[in-house]
């Protein structure tokens, strides 16, 4: 594979956050400043340095992989974005070398002594640039740590170099912008209680039209026995407002003692990408949310990046949630083993156990008319090995199910593209680019509805099909089990 | 015994050993206790920590199976090389000593063995300088590769290219003593100290593996430790 000297990865920055914003948010060094003017404080070095020091302290994987990696290249084309842009600085080793090679040079005898040598770098403003470009074109995917030998994995050093870049004030409004409401009005799209409580409504006035059955949503309802969380997309978003129904329908039918939460309105973490502060105070919601409403444990929708922090990183990040326990299905009494850490399931294994027990009546003809496939998404794939269930379920609500091409797909997805922050007008270009090879995998199979569980997939799937001309339709594995249900 | 000779066969290999294992139980000392705030997973991975988890850890170290689905071609230069490498540093055991009572047990004659070590250390040998001398080419040739590569990329694989040659050439083009080796290391090992054998060859082959030696523990060399702390888990099901 050519590589392009000439960057073309230097095109797509993102925007800068907005002094007002930054202020909401309580970020470091509140300023005017923007994509080609950093006007960064006097001592930024420092306190660049000083936070990379304790990240490395701090974070065991972050030190072993600055340590360990050989630069076999395995990884080298298999990052979308380097795929797209052929830009030596999107190989994700090369990615990675941005943050390792200053490591080096200010945190290794070898490279204090003989700098550059050593493989060392200064820390220079020219190089904060290229961190503010090339760390914000990785989506955190994860596909290179597939076929890393030692699994390194770039999204470690994405979020490492997030860190330090948050710490002295370079943060993209992309993320920022989503973030600050949620943490003021309470979701990433910004709706108040009262909306939430309309949509649902809505909801509700829609089943009763499509099947005659009057189906009720509990909000806030104290003492209920799962908290169900789900992406703010899915209250109004279009297609995933199908998919919300459809959960809806699904929990009536089966008589779920269960509610929803008008405080944690919002399943999704932007603060994953930009730190880990952010990231801790919008998981804390969930959490208080569990506590007060007094519920066992939690039952989460379709979202992406979400069930990376739901199953990886919450039994750590906000106190082991000791007051919730271990999931058991109230409907066939199945234990979820795998979530007994996070005690969160997500509603495709709830769903796919259901109907392993035959819980459910489903009649497939009302999704004849589709040739379905399904799309894995990153962070439920590699982060929690989410591959079977999403399938056994759509291979029981449809007749026409179909594989797309395994190299770019299963364990080995390229997903959305759009994850990590990425998701902005700014990076649209690079994005289209990057999802082709997934795009003409999904044109192969000849499907044309495309099933998915991830609220970022549903936003920006439509929007590249329209792009490579595509007529296959876009929703979510949940939107066909509501189709296919049989409600009594 | 004059003091240069002294201390490069007497002292020097005791200064290696001391920084070799020390160094590389400093490294493994400072990963384990550093901290995991936040739970890494990554799937393909275990489902049991201890089971699993080793199990798979053992399938990719004797298999290379993360590269062999990603890059055949350098599955095939890379495993080979590291396979050569153990089956080498394996045979290295009979440098230092060796085990007639074994071989007896085995049916094996002294001539056995000699010829035994000779096709499968001498193949080994052989495999291994080639495959080295590819990986090191690859990295010169292929562009992308050249561009990840910075000078230690190119350094560590030289040494060990060096050590291959003369280690090679000991094998190949040298009538060496093996008893004069033994008695040499037998006396660093007794504190009864024999002459080192006048070869410049092995003088040379032995003073550039303390130098790998003495490198090693503040190199990604280091990986063939590390890849044990991997992340490839999944919570159990």
């Amino acid at each position: 594979m050519k590589l392009d000297s000439t960057n073309p990865g230097q095109k797509y920055s993102l925007h800068a956050t907005r002094k007002k914003d930054m202020e909401t948010m309580g970020l470091p060094f509140p300023r005017e400043w923007n994509r080609e003017n950093f006007n960064l404080p006097p001592n930024w070095k420092e306190v660049a340095l000083a936070k990379l020091d304790e990240l490395r302290r701090k974070y065991r994987e972050l030190q072993l992989f600055f340590d360990i990696c050989v630069a076999c290249g395995a990884c080298a084309d298999k990052c979308p974005f380097f795929i797209a842009t052929k830009d030596p600085h999107n190989m994700p080793v090369a990615r990675q070398e941005l943050l390792r090679s200053v490591y080096r040079r200010y945190f290794t005898t070898a490279g204090r002594m003989f700098k550059g040598l050593a493989g060392g770098r200064e820390l220079t403003e020219k190089l904060i640039h290229d961190w503010y470009i090339y760390f914000y074109q990785c989506s955190q995917c994860r596909r290179c740590a597939v076929f890393c030998p030692y699994g390194i994995d770039t999204a470690v050093f994405t979020m490492a170099a997030r860190e330090v870049m948050t710490a002295i004030g370079l943060t993209p409004r992309s993320l920022t912008e989503s973030i600050a409401k949620c943490e003021v009005v309470g979701n990433h799209m910004g709706m108040q209680p009262a909306a939430m409580l309309n949509s649902i409504s809505f909801a509700e006035e829609e089943i009763k039209e499509e099947t005659g059955i009057e189906v009720h949503v509990p909000i806030n309802k104290k003492g209920a026995e799962i908290l169900f969380i789900a992406p703010s997309a899915d209250f109004f978003g279009e297609p995933h407002w199908l998919t919300f129904k459809g959960y809806l329908k699904l929990f009536h039918q089966i008589g779920l003692d269960y509610t929803m939460s008008t405080y944690a309105s919002e399943g999704g973490n932007f603060g994953t990408w930009l730190n880990y502060e952010h990231m801790k105070k919008i998981n804390r919601k969930i959490m208080k949310e569990a506590e007060r409403l007094g519920v066992k444990w939690i039952l989460g929708g379709e979202c992406g990046h979400m069930w990376r922090v739901l199953h990886a990183y919450m039994g750590t990040m906000n106190v082991n949630p000791e007051f919730l326990e271990e999931p058991i299905s109230p409907i066939t009494g199945t234990r979820f083993k795998n979530a007994s850490y996070s005690k969160a399931v997500h509603v495709c294994e709830f769903t796919a156990d259901l109907i392993r027990h035959q819980k459910l009546r489903l009649d497939h003809s009302k999704n004849d008319q589709y040739v379905v496939t399904f799309s894995d998404s990153c962070n439920p794939a590699r982060f929690m090995g989410l591959i079977e269930e999403p399938r056994y379920i759509l291979q029981n609500v449809c007749k026409n199910f179909v594989e797309i091409d395994p190299s770019v797909n299963r364990e080995r997805t390229i997903c959305c593209t759009a994850g990590g922050g990425l998701l902005s007008d700014e990076t649209l270009e690079l994005r289209l680019r990057a999802i082709k090879p997934k795009v003409d995998a999904i044109r192969e199979t000849g499907a044309n509805f495309l099933a998915l569980v991830c609220a970022i997939d549903k936003a920006v799937y439509p929007e590249y099909f329209k792009h490579y001309g595509l007529q296959t339709q876009v929703g979510g594995v949940h939107e066909l089990v509501g189709n296919a249900l049989v409600m009594t | 015994m004059d003091a240069i000779t002294y201390t490069v066969t007497i002292v020097l290999p005791y200064v290696t050993l001391g920084i070799f294992c020390l160094g590389v139980t400093y490294r493994i000392i400072n990963w384990l206790t550093q901290p995991m705030p936040i739970h890494w997973i990554l799937y393909p991975g275990s489902r049991t920590q201890i089971g699993g988890n080793s199990s798979r850890t053992l399938l990719e170290i004797l298999s290379f199976r993360s590269i062999f689905q990603g890059e055949k071609k350098l599955w095939t230069t890379a495993w080979l090389f590291h396979l050569t490498l153990a089956i080498i540093l394996l045979g290295h055991v009979r440098v230092f000593t060796d085990f007639p009572q074994l071989w007896s047990t085995l049916g094996l004659t002294e001539k056995n063995v000699d010829w035994l070590a000779l096709v499968v250390g001498g193949s080994a040998g052989i495999i291994s300088l080639v495959t080295l001398s590819v990986l090191l080419a690859r990295r010169l040739t292929i562009p992308e590769v050249k561009a990840i590569s910075d000078i230690a990329d190119f350094l560590l694989p030289a040494l060990l290219l060096a050590i291959v040659i003369t280690g090679d050439s000991l094998r190949f083009l040298t009538a060496l003593q093996l008893d004069e080796i033994r008695r040499y290391f037998a006396g660093l090992a007794t504190f009864s100290y024999n002459v080192i054998p006048q070869n410049p060859v092995f003088l040379t082959h032995f003073l550039l593996v303390q130098l790998l030696m003495i490198c090693l523990p503040f190199s990604k060399i280091m990986h063939f430790v590390g890849l044990l702390f991997n992340l490839r888990t999944v919570h159990g099901w």
